[in-house]
């Protein structure tokens, strides 16, 4: 591996857990969030207000910010009936291909959310209770569907490590 | 072509990705996307680009699943699988086969607080198997129960099979949970009776282990108290209508987290973990779930489901005889597919000819969910056997496939009830109080 991928590879690392810990964070406020809500209403006779539209801002962050860090770690488990019968050189240009289309696919979805947001700036698209507006959502939205990009379309020339290995 | 012929070489094009390992949700991405460009035109594409991932997770009931799955993953830290586990040896060990029973007792107390099979599999697998093999477990019995008991973690509320269901069923979360709750307990006691069967067939396969005096057997009920209080409150608090499942899941995330720290588990590393796995996790199912919300756009434009339930309906079966073909259909589905994936693929399709026959959607959706646990242990890909493989060092694969052999036939049983006795499932949530 170049000096330059390297340094790439490792970037891309920061900013994907970067993006995770955002996310990670959202959520534990959710949860702090709905719990005092719940306690709010029942002990002290005074909910929260806007709990809801926040819930629903909370789930669009964690998904999208979320999106890269679980494609650059994996971790998921996969079991593989054909894949498992085809050569080494075949399954990494496999790999690169399945990589290169989930790439263009969130590229297409990023530019497409980008491109929507100036829409809903200028409508002037708020969520449900507290009106707040919604497109800076949509450049979050936009920036992690377009880092989930970035890190397949880093696969395609950086090969996982593992996805090489006989196991 | 007409558009049924696209329709089906998208889903050929569909399976072959999934086949080649392209992640279920871009595969369903992928295939809607071109599908849906081949029919609608290319501005109608960008457009349906531009507004259904941000629609897909501008989501409120998808915070349940982070908020249960962060609440699995506080639970899988604190050692309370350990508890659970001695809890059920203590009350259950000294009979025939009592250590493999008390794992399928131990997996049915940790589904209880997480909602994914894997995790209940290996959680419970790591603290039995060696208990077992300590006393002289036959392997196949001791993965077997491992690796079924592993499975109620999608019937016993939280779970995620359901939460994917109401999904793309717009079906009550809250009914769903708690139309698990009867069935997960009649699967638990089928497991148990299973391995008394066994075990009175073969009396060498589970030897009973050392009967623990009331006292120890008092002291390890009482260790376990407080995770069966946080199931009670949660559960409870569904059923009585003092909260929303997602207040719910918040709470129970944020108890178990409380009990976590009490017992001293809870450093940063630890938090690091929960919080990172859970938001891996999500986005991993999230991700299914966007694919599939690009792919059925699309799929409505083939007019394929609404085809196939208009030719199914011209054929005059009785709507039980065609419930039967769906279930076997799933049944062999589930032997090459992933539970979500399939899920995701056929309800579809599935859901508007069940619901024309009259069945009751929820009711459909605890049936589904035992039949995706078959295929958890259905060969070659059955996802709870790989893991068992993963913790149970050196026994081979195929003794782990004859070990889930009975508990497989435990789940048909429990199918069969669900279909002659459809009230098992719809008790609890027809008598839940809603506000």
């Amino acid at each position: 591996m170049s000096e330059q991928t390297n340094k790439v590879t490792r970037a891309t690392d920061v900013v994907t857990s970067a993006a995770a810990f955002v996310a990670g964070a959202v959520l534990i406020l959710l949860m702090l969030l709905t719990t005092a809500d719940v306690a709010g209403r029942y002990f002290f006779n005074s909910p929260i207000n806007g709990v809801f539209d926040l819930t629903h801002i909370a789930v669009s962050i964690m998904t999208f910010l979320g999106l890269a860090y679980c494609g650059y770690r994996g971790g998921h488990v996969v079991i593989e009936l054909l894949y498992d019968k085809l050569p080494t050189r075949a399954r990494r240009i496999l790999n690169r291909v399945i990589n290169l289309a989930g790439c263009v696919l969130f590229a297409m979805i990023a530019w497409r959310t980008q491109v929507q947001s100036i829409d809903v700036r200028e409508m002037g698209e708020a969520s449900q209770m507290m009106e707040l507006p919604l497109f800076p959502l949509y450049c979050v939205v936009a920036f992690g569907a377009g880092l989930f990009a970035w890190v397949m379309g880093l696969r395609v020339f950086v090969p996982e490590p593992e996805s090489d290995t006989e196991r | 072509m007409s558009f049924t012929a696209i329709g089906i070489l998208a889903l050929a094009g569909l399976f072959l990705m999934i086949f080649l390992r392209v992640p279920v949700g871009i595969a369903l991405g992928i295939a809607g996307v071109v599908g849906y460009w081949s029919l609608s035109g290319l501005d109608a594409t960008l457009a349906l680009m531009g507004s259904i991932p941000f629609e897909t997770g501008y989501n409120y009931d998808l915070s349940i699943i982070a908020l249960f799955v962060l609440m699995g993953n506080f639970a899988l830290v604190s050692g309370m699988s350990r508890d659970l586990y001695d809890m059920a040896r203590s009350l259950v060990g000294h009979w025939p086969g009592g250590l493999a029973s008390a794992t399928v007792v131990g997996c049915a107390g940790f589904a209880a607080v997480s909602g994914s099979s894997l995790a209940s599999a290996v959680t419970m697998g790591r603290v039995s198997l060696p208990e077992m093999k300590r006393y002289n477990y036959h392997p196949r019995l001791a993965t077997g129960c491992v690796a079924a008991g592993g499975t109620l973690g999608i019937l016993i509320p939280p779970s995620t099979g359901f939460i994917i269901y109401a999904l793309l069923t717009e079906e009550s979360i809250g009914q769903l949970f708690l139309a698990g709750i009867i069935p997960g307990i009649i699967l638990t006691g089928l497991f148990m009776a299973t391995i008394a069967l066994l075990t009175w067939w073969r009396p060498e396969m589970g030897p009973r282990a050392s009967r623990l005096p009331w006292i120890e057997r008092l002291r390890s009920v009482g260790r376990s108290t407080s995770l069966v209080g946080i199931v009670f409150v949660v559960l409870g608090g569904i059923y009585l209508g003092v909260f929303t499942p997602v207040e719910a899941a918040a709470i129970g995330a944020f108890m178990t987290m409380l009990l976590t720290a009490v017992r001293g588990k809870l450093d940063w590393a630890a938090m690091k973990f929960c919080v990172l796995e859970t938001i891996k996790t999500f986005a991993f199912v999230y991700l299914i779930v966007i694919g599939a919300f690009l792919f059925s756009p699309f799929l409505a434009v083939t007019r394929i489901p609404s085809n196939l339930a208009e030719f199914m309906a011209a054929l005059e079966l009785a709507p039980i005889w065609v419930l039967i073909i769906i279930v076997l259909g799933y049944i062999v589905l589930g032997t090459f597919l992933e539970g979500i994936a399939m899920m995701v693929l056929t309800i579809p399709i599935v859901f508007p000819m069940i619901v024309n026959m009259g069945y009751d959607p929820i009711w459909f959706g605890v049936l589904l969910v035992v039949v995706l646990e078959m295929s958890l242990i259905s060969p070659p890909l059955g996802l709870n056997v790989f893991v068992v493989k993963g913790i149970a060092d050196g026994v081979p694969m195929n003794e782990i496939f004859i070990g889930v052999i009975p508990f497989w036939g435990a789940m048909l049983v429990c199918a069969a009830l669900l279909i002659a006795f459809p009230d098992l499932a719809l008790f609890l949530p027809e008598t839940m109080i809603r506000n």
